[in-house]
Parts: structure tokens; sequence; C-alpha cells
């Protein structure tokens, strides 16, 4: 049941015996062993009740999934490996050729138990390409993990591997959903989840791994090196990967799915000063408009009477999945749908791209929500803004030579 | 310097009431202060925010001479409640600071826990409150185990029979503290065992009032 995690002494269920787990010391200089957390402001001590102490050091990065702290060894319930799984992959679609090369590559490295990143533009169909991958591990007996830094990726991802694994089946951990009942030899996670897990997974996927929080959160990729065992294949996924991941074994694919280009940006002026918002024109397709911050979404959103997302609205889930079915023609959202979501046709405006939250690989993400069903293959991205910045021009720039490595023999 | 609840940064302004001295600091961002409110106006017995003149909880004769309470028992506060209490976020409390008066009257007497919460928890939740508060803490009275009160119902809590025991002789005038008074039940329950073990009368003060 609790597989390849950790568990604080509190978590254990009665029934289990605990002089027979594997202990590991919470603290090891003053380094939580759980989420690999230094830093001075994210540690404490206090008073502990049971191990009369009057400074006792607890990890409080971590704190969600239990205390830990130095008096009290952490847990590690075995990773229990079971059969071969049965089920296979029932996914009929065909890949295309620079998607198989990639599917290959990703095949392999589960074999090998390698490194790889694979480099696949917006679009491009990553989620297809690790299918294989995943059968593969799964003959092999092997237990995967998909893990990605947003939980609206996972929410998404969910039904695709569902779909395509029938017979498999799938846990999906994401906060507030994150106990795991039962053991199953797919899961799908939030990198924060990752954190429960000790040498668990034999083969872990990355999605989005240039994303926020993930790449500048050095416990966070602690905990996915930990919950990987010391033989796992690591597979990097990105449309946008950062420099210092440039060094890694790399596939790159260069099309897009349906074989046509990204749409460009286009940079539009505009002055706050004169009006508080551009023109927005109404077509036929869905239009979702990118802002900033959580107070200029909800100003654009009061402005225009349409509805909005941010990270901590209430009704976020069901706002997406309206948006999806194409019952709201109009969405504001902030830079949670930057990555990883796909809407059939939709044209893409960001409101104020000068801003510092859109970067080069955010601005690179965004344009790509933008045309990726084959019946719509292209879309109008907008980029408004007061003066051009160097993220806009590199995201530009990005996006074109991509294009022209994809359609140059 | 970073916010002790959500970890952002924390930039200080400064204006002409702090350009001489410091102003208090409360350790959280503003997003996170503003969070909390503050209980401006309630029954001036026990605290409650929803009445303005003596509330019916309070028109009875009780043990409890009266309770001060500081802040409202919000979603906000729920979630900072969760994460200090049940999960044992000890350094949290330090963020209380802003919201608590410098000094108090009375012997402070923290509300106690049966072992094996004190046990399960790592600390008393009204001790860490009374230290932050005062320098001397008085343990006199203990506590059976029993389910949590906030897993009861206000009918469940008032036919429970009364869990505390005292361990020592008391006097003077008492400061109960706890953390949430939601209906009053476990102040009372405690301060009658403290009346009957001699003290001359026993007020209450808790961080939250739901």
């Amino acid at each position: 049941m609790f597989s390849g995690q950790w568990l604080t002494k509190e978590e254990i269920p009665s029934y289990i015996d605990k002089s027979l787990l594997k202990q590991h010391p919470g603290f090891l200089k003053r380094q939580c062993q759980r989420c690999g957390n230094t830093k001075r402001h994210k540690l404490a001590k206090f008073p502990h009740a049971s191990c009369q102490r009057k400074k006792c050091l607890y990890c409080r990065n971590c704190i969600q999934m239990g205390r830990v702290t130095s008096c009290a060894p952490l847990y590690e319930m075995p990773s229990s490996h079971q059969l071969p799984a049965t089920g296979t992959l029932r996914w009929t679609g065909t890949l295309t050729r620079h998607q198989q090369l990639a599917a290959d590559e990703i095949s392999r490295t589960v074999t090998t138990s390698g490194t790889l990143l694979v480099h696949a533009v917006c679009g491009a169909g990553k989620t297809e390409m690790i299918f294989p991958g995943i059968e593969q591990a799964l003959v092999e007996g092997k237990r995967v993990c998909i893990a990605t830094p947003r939980a609206d990726v996972v929410r998404e991802l969910r039904p695709r591997i569902e779909a395509a694994f029938p017979d498999v089946p799938v846990a999906a951990l994401y906060g507030g959903h994150a106990k795991q009942s039962t053991y199953t030899p797919i899961v799908l996670s939030t990198t924060h989840q990752l954190y429960r897990y000790k040498q668990a997974f034999d083969v872990l996927i990355i999605d989005e791994v240039d994303a926020f929080p993930f790449h500048k959160d050095a416990s966070l990729q602690w905990a996915s090196v930990q919950a990987a065992t010391t033989t796992a294949a690591i597979i990097y996924l990105t449309a946008t990967p950062r420099k210092k991941q440039k060094r890694l074994p790399k596939v790159f694919v260069p099309v897009r799915y349906h074989g046509h280009p990204l749409p460009v940006p286009t940079f539009h002026l505009f002055h706050k000063i004169k009006t508080k918002l551009p023109p927005i024109e109404k077509t036929d397709r869905q239009l979702l408009l990118f802002a900033p911050t959580i107070t200029r979404a909800e100003e654009i959103a009061e402005e225009l009477h349409i509805p909005y997302v941010h990270s901590d609205s209430p009704e976020r889930e069901e706002l997406i999945e309206k948006f999806r079915r194409q019952h709201i023609p109009t969405l504001v959202t902030t830079t949670i749908l930057e990555r990883g979501v796909t809407f059939p046709s939709v044209d893409v405006y960001v409101i104020d791209a000068g801003h510092e939250v859109f970067d080069e690989a955010a601005l690179v993400q965004i344009a790509g929500r933008a045309g990726r069903s084959a019946e719509d293959p292209t879309g109008d991205v907008r980029f408004y803004m007061e003066g051009k910045t160097d993220a806009m021009v590199e995201a530009r720039d990005a996006i074109k030579r991509m294009n022209k490595r994809g359609y140059t023999p | 310097m970073k916010c002790i609840y959500c970890f952002q940064p924390i930039h200080p302004k400064t204006d002409w009431s702090n350009v001489l001295r410091p102003a208090i600091d409360s350790r959280l961002c503003e997003d996170c202060h503003n969070g909390f409110e503050k209980i401006d106006q309630g029954c001036p017995r026990c605290c409650n925010p929803r009445y303005q003149k003596i509330c019916p909880d309070c028109d009875r004769e009780s043990p409890l001479l009266s309770n001060t309470s500081f802040l409202h028992y919000n979603e906000f506060a729920k979630e900072w409640i969760t994460r200090w209490k049940y999960r044992g976020d000890y350094e949290l409390l330090t963020s209380m600071s802003a919201f608590l008066p410098t000094f108090v009257r009375g012997k402070g007497v923290p509300v106690p826990l049966s072992e094996e919460r004190l046990d399960e928890r790592g600390f008393n939740q009204a001790e860490a409150i009374s230290r932050l508060l005062m320098k001397k803490t008085h343990l006199c009275f203990g506590r059976t185990h029993s389910e949590k009160q906030s897993k009861k119902t206000k009918r469940e809590r008032l036919d429970a029979p009364n869990p505390f025991y005292a361990t020592t002789k008391v006097q003077g005038h008492i400061l109960l503290i706890d953390d949430i008074y939601t209906t009053g039940t476990t102040m009372k329950q405690a301060a009658a065992v403290l009346k009957e073990n001699g003290a001359t009368s026993v007020r209450g003060l808790t961080l939250f009032h739901s």
C-alpha cells in the first residue's frame, strides 16, 4: 500500500511492525532527508514533548506531508515489485516520422536505464511519444512515474493515459488528492508529491521540466532524485529547455504532429495611459487572454465581463473544463495555463507582454497554445505591449528558428 | 526577510510612522497579515463577534468570568490553524505577536492536553501561546483522553463529562489560555475545576473566536 514511500512515525498504521522497516535519520547536517531542504528560513526548532528536548529541529518545507524532526527516524517502506503488468497499449493512433524517432529513443533509454532530454516543440505530441516507452517499461515489470510541476497538467494527462492503458491501474496524485491507496504500476504526480517517495520508480518521466517551480527549487530536484531508484531511467520532456539542461543527451522534435508550422507571434503596441485594454475583436475561434498578475486578470475580466482563472480560484477546474468544451468563448488566465494544456482551436493574446513573468520560455509556451489541432492548425498569437523586451524578441526568434529547422530538409 | 507563512519576500515600507522606530515585526507579508480579521466589537463577556450585546451563551451563570479573543476564525485562520496545530509547524506562532497584547494580567494557565494527544502532536498549543505572552506558565491540572473537541457537535460537547482533573492547588487570579473559543465548553469546564481548587477568579484568553 505504501510501497516505496517515506513514512513518519505518526503515519505508520498500527498493523505494520516498525522495527522491520528501514530507518533513516530525519536530518543529516541540518538537511531534511525527505525534501533536501537546507534553507534557514524553512527550518525551525520547537520544544518537543515526545523527545523532551527544548530545541528539536524540524523541517517547515515539507511539513504538509507530516513533520520530519531531528529526533525521530524516517521509515522507508520497501518497494514491492509485482509481476509484469498484463495490460498493453490500446492506443491506436500512429506516430509521425519525427515522433517515431523520439519514441524509439525513449524506449531505448527505458531499457538501458539512461537519461534523456526530449526537446519537442509545443504541440509535437509529447504524450503520445512516451506511450511506447511506458509499454516497454510495463513489459519489463518496471514502475513508471510521470511527474510534472503543474497540477492542471496531471489532471489533463490522467484521462489520456487511462485511455491508452485501460487495463493498467493508474494513480493521480496532486495537492488535495495525494493518498495512494493501492500499488499502481503507473503513477501520475506533481513534482511536490515526489517528496513522499523513496527509491520507488524505475522509470521517471518529468514533463515540462523547465516549468516553475521545479527548475528553480533545489528541493524539488532533490525529491525527484530520491524518488527514482539508483538505476532508474530518467526522461525529461520540454519545449523550452533551460541552458543547464541542454548538456543532457538529447532528442529534438522540431515539427508539430500535424506537420504545420508553429504560429509566429505578432507584436502590437498599446498604451495603458490611453486605454486600459487593447481593442479585442471577436473571431470565430475561442480566445485565451493571458495576464501577468492575478489583479490584472481580475481587472480585465471585470472590464469585459468574462470569467478568469488563477492559481487560487475555487472554480478553476470547472472553468477550464468548460472552456475546453467550448461553453465559454473567452477566458482570462494567469500563467497557470501557459503549458501542458490543450484547447482545440484558440487565439492567444498576451496583455502586458513586457511584464517580467513572461520570460522567453513562458512566451514560447503561450504561443504554443494556438493551432494545436489538425483541423485548425493556425491561430492568431498577439503580444500586446508598451515596448519590446528581450524576452519577446527571443521568443519570436526561437519560434522562427524551430520552424526553420522543421521545414528545411 | 521572508514571510513566515507563504515564504514570499517581504518588502518593508518606510513612512513617517516607522522612520524613527521600527514597526512591530509580525513576520508576515502584507497579504498574509490582511488575511486575518481582528475582532473589533463583540459580546462584552466572551468576545463573540456575532453579537454586540451580551450573547445568549453568556447570559447563564458560568465559572469563567470573561474571555478575550483577538481574531475571527475565518477561512484563512482555519488554514493557518491546520498548518500550525495539526501539521505541527510550531514556528508559525511567532506571527501572532503582532495581534497579541504586550502585557496581560493574571497567572497564565494553558489548557492542558491529554498525554496521548500531546505525544501525537508533539507540543501543547495553549502552552505555546502562553509562552509567547508571558515568561512563567503554570501547569496545575491535567486532562483525560477523549475525542477532539473540533470533531464533536455542540450537543455532544455539552453532554460530555468534564475531562479535567486538578493536580495541585492554585490561588489568585487566573488567566486561562487556549487557541480557539468555539462554544466555550472547554474553557468553562477547565474554569470550574480551577475554581474548585482555590482560584479567586478565572478569565480566558484565546487567539480565535468562531
